[in-house]
């Protein structure tokens, strides 16, 4: 911040002039007294004149906040534009493709960790991804939540979580299918003539007022909230027990194995480093523009050896101004 | 000591302290309207005292909870009208108007009512807040909302200066309209810088634990929104000038949005920072 200061020739020409400060005899002490380091002597041919700055870096704080938001504004739109989100869910032992990449995502194992309240206190899923191409293992971690897994640019968010159970679905005796059903999924077969919705789960039913609830979030007694159609039309809605048969016309379902599945969230978003160096660069740029006042000071000795005195201070030049009186009658009040 | 046996201390101390700031909000209105000098030194005294037995209640819970107590509506408004005591005494000494204390107060002590209106039980973190972002997020909104009270308070001084009556003890103790403006100001500036650090650690901590750094979550959005109403103000005063009336008018605005923000949010918009409501994974 090189700067030549301009040097007032009277008083008009620099409004801020300290008239009725008691200066010290020395114009080092002026400087000292209000805070500055030792001042300079300004070349002049006739006027003996002494000059410091302080807080100069101030003066970058309202660029770096400006282009700090510029940044982060750049930034997440680079990321709605370049990036993507997309979701994955399953029980352990399910593997597939993740969407937009080269690579594929397996469920090792999911788990809840719960407290004695009965409170969750960590999801956490095994995961495993591959190549897709090679099928060789690229990374092989957990995803928490707050503690995502991160790979090849993406991020894999533990995002939520609900019931599966395995359908067995039966037309006249015979399988129809054998698939496993998630908590808000509708399975639609044989040509569109049955459908069985998974409405809800109860881990552990009992039934309250007549209406079904659980009484823990363990699968000590588990029903599964279901809803059957059939013809396209709503045929059936009832709760079902493990194992239980229900049968409709030539149709017949029962469910089995309630466990969790996990449901992953997973982000690819370039516009992360930019917006993280724009929110830091903004943040730094408020600190300097409200907390790093650039000050100056001159000090004028005088043929008879009084001292003048201007100050400068973009920011608050009358409390600065106010300060120096203070710190010149008082002592300084930033030492 | 057990849990239970900390919480009646806590609450203790809480119900102890907010009596104090009862106290004090009489003493300072004594002070100003009464124009009792003596008032407003022992309503600057009990202020003290109480953020004394504010301050124990608040350790008194993180130590109980084994957290940092900022993570529900009770934590966050009895932190929030601590901010506001903290940036008060702080500025009162930085300034030296006890009439402050008259405006000032008043806020805090309305906000710790809201907070004697909420439940005080302990409850264990969701997975979602369990993060040491919760302490820098949060506690940066500490300070910056209590900052903005601040500011507030001072601003709805300089509003109603006018019809004061100009006698001589008023003249003493309320600052002219300048300080008025220059106080405000200048908490207002703190407020900003806090708020923008809540809002950029916010986003850190989203990233984390939601896979996106800017959702437009409606407490993102009302944070944002207040942030660019004191962004105007700043900006209103340095390139247009904008002082006096109209700048306390904005400050005033700027903390009807903090408080909507708070509490407007939580009780009115589904969030995913409400976190009085149980979600399912969050």
């Amino acid at each position: 911040m090189k700067e030549k200061p301009h040097i007032p020739t009277s008083e008009k020409d620099n409004p801020l002039l300290v008239l009725d400060a008691n200066p010290p005899k020395n114009p080092g002490d002026v400087f000292k007294k209000t805070g500055f380091r030792a001042p300079v002597k300004l070349a002049h041919d006739r006027r003996e004149i002494y000059y410091q700055k302080k807080h100069a870096l101030g003066h970058l704080g309202s660029w770096f906040t400006h282009v700090g938001l510029l940044i982060v504004f750049i930034s997440y739109l680079f990321g709605q534009v370049a990036g993507f989100e997309t979701f994955f869910y399953g029980v352990p032992g399910v593997r597939g493709e993740i969407e937009h990449t080269n690579l594929e995502l397996a469920i090792e194992d999911f788990s809840i960790d719960y407290r004695e309240d009965n409170s969750i206190h960590q999801y956490t899923s095994d995961l495993r991804v591959y190549s897709r191409e090679s099928d060789r293992l690229i990374k092989e971690g957990v995803s928490k939540v707050n503690d995502p897994l991160r790979v090849e640019g993406l991020s894999i968010y533990q995002n939520g979580t609900g019931w599966a159970v395995d359908l067995n679905l039966y037309k006249e005796g015979q399988v129809l299918r054998d698939l496993t059903l998630y908590e808000g999924e509708i399975h639609v077969d044989d040509d569109q003539r049955i459908a069985i919705q998974f409405y809800d789960f109860f881990p552990d039913l009992v039934r309250h007022q007549g209406m079904p609830r659980s009484q823990s979030p363990f699968p000590d007694n588990p029903h599964m909230l279901y809803v059957l159609y059939y013809e396209g039309f709503r045929a059936d809605m009832n709760v079902v027990g493990m194992g239980e048969e229900i049968r409709y016309e030539e149709y017949a379902f029962s469910v089995e194995d309630p466990r969790h599945f996990t449901y992953l969230q997973i982000v690819r978003d370039p516009g992360i480093p930019g917006a993280l160096a724009g929110g830091l660069l903004l943040t730094l740029g408020v600190f300097l523009a409200f907390y790093l006042h650039p000050k100056a000071l001159m000090v004028e000795r005088k043929a008879d050896g009084a001292l003048s005195i201007w100050s400068k201070a973009p920011k608050g030049a009358l409390i600065f101004q106010k300060q120096i009186k203070t710190a010149l009658k008082e002592g300084s009040p930033w030492e | 000591m057990g849990i239970e046996q900390s919480l009646r201390l806590e609450t203790g101390l809480f119900n102890f302290s907010l009596l104090l700031y009862l106290v004090s909000m009489g003493l300072y209105l004594v002070f100003f309207i009464g124009k009792k000098e003596v008032a407003g030194t022992y309503g600057s005294y009990v202020i003290k005292g109480g953020f004394i037995l504010h301050t124990l209640a608040l350790l008194v819970r993180w130590i109980a909870a084994g957290r940092i107590p900022l993570s529900n509506q009770y934590e966050f408004a009895t932190a929030f009208a601590w901010g506001i005591v903290l940036c008060f005494m702080i500025f009162e000494i930085k300034f030296g108007y006890k009439a402050m204390g008259t405006f000032v107060i008043p806020i805090a002590f309305l906000i710790m009512g809201y907070a004697a209106m909420q439940s005080k039980d302990i409850r264990p973190l969701m997975p979602a807040l369990q993060s040491n972002w919760l302490s820098l997020h949060v506690g940066t909104a500490v300070i910056g909302y209590g900052a903005f009270g601040v500011a507030a308070g001072v601003s709805l001084m300089f509003l109603l200066r006018n019809h004061l009556s100009a006698n001589p003890f008023v003249k003493k103790h309320l600052p002219d309209g300048d300080t008025l403006d220059l106080i405000s100001y200048r908490a207002i500036a703190l407020g900003f810088f806090f708020l923008t650090l809540v809002i950029v650690t916010g986003a850190i901590w989203a990233e984390q634990a939601w896979g996106r750094y800017w959702a437009w979550d409606p407490k993102e959005t009302w944070s944002l929104i207040t942030w660019i109403i004191y962004a105007v103000y700043l900006h209103a005063r340095i390139i247009r000038g904008w002082q006096g009336k109209k700048a306390a008018l904005f400050s005033v605005i700027g903390f009807v949005c903090v408080l909507f923000t708070y509490i407007g949010v939580n009780t009115w918009l589904p969030s995913i920072h409400s976190y009085a409501l149980v979600l399912p994974l969050q």
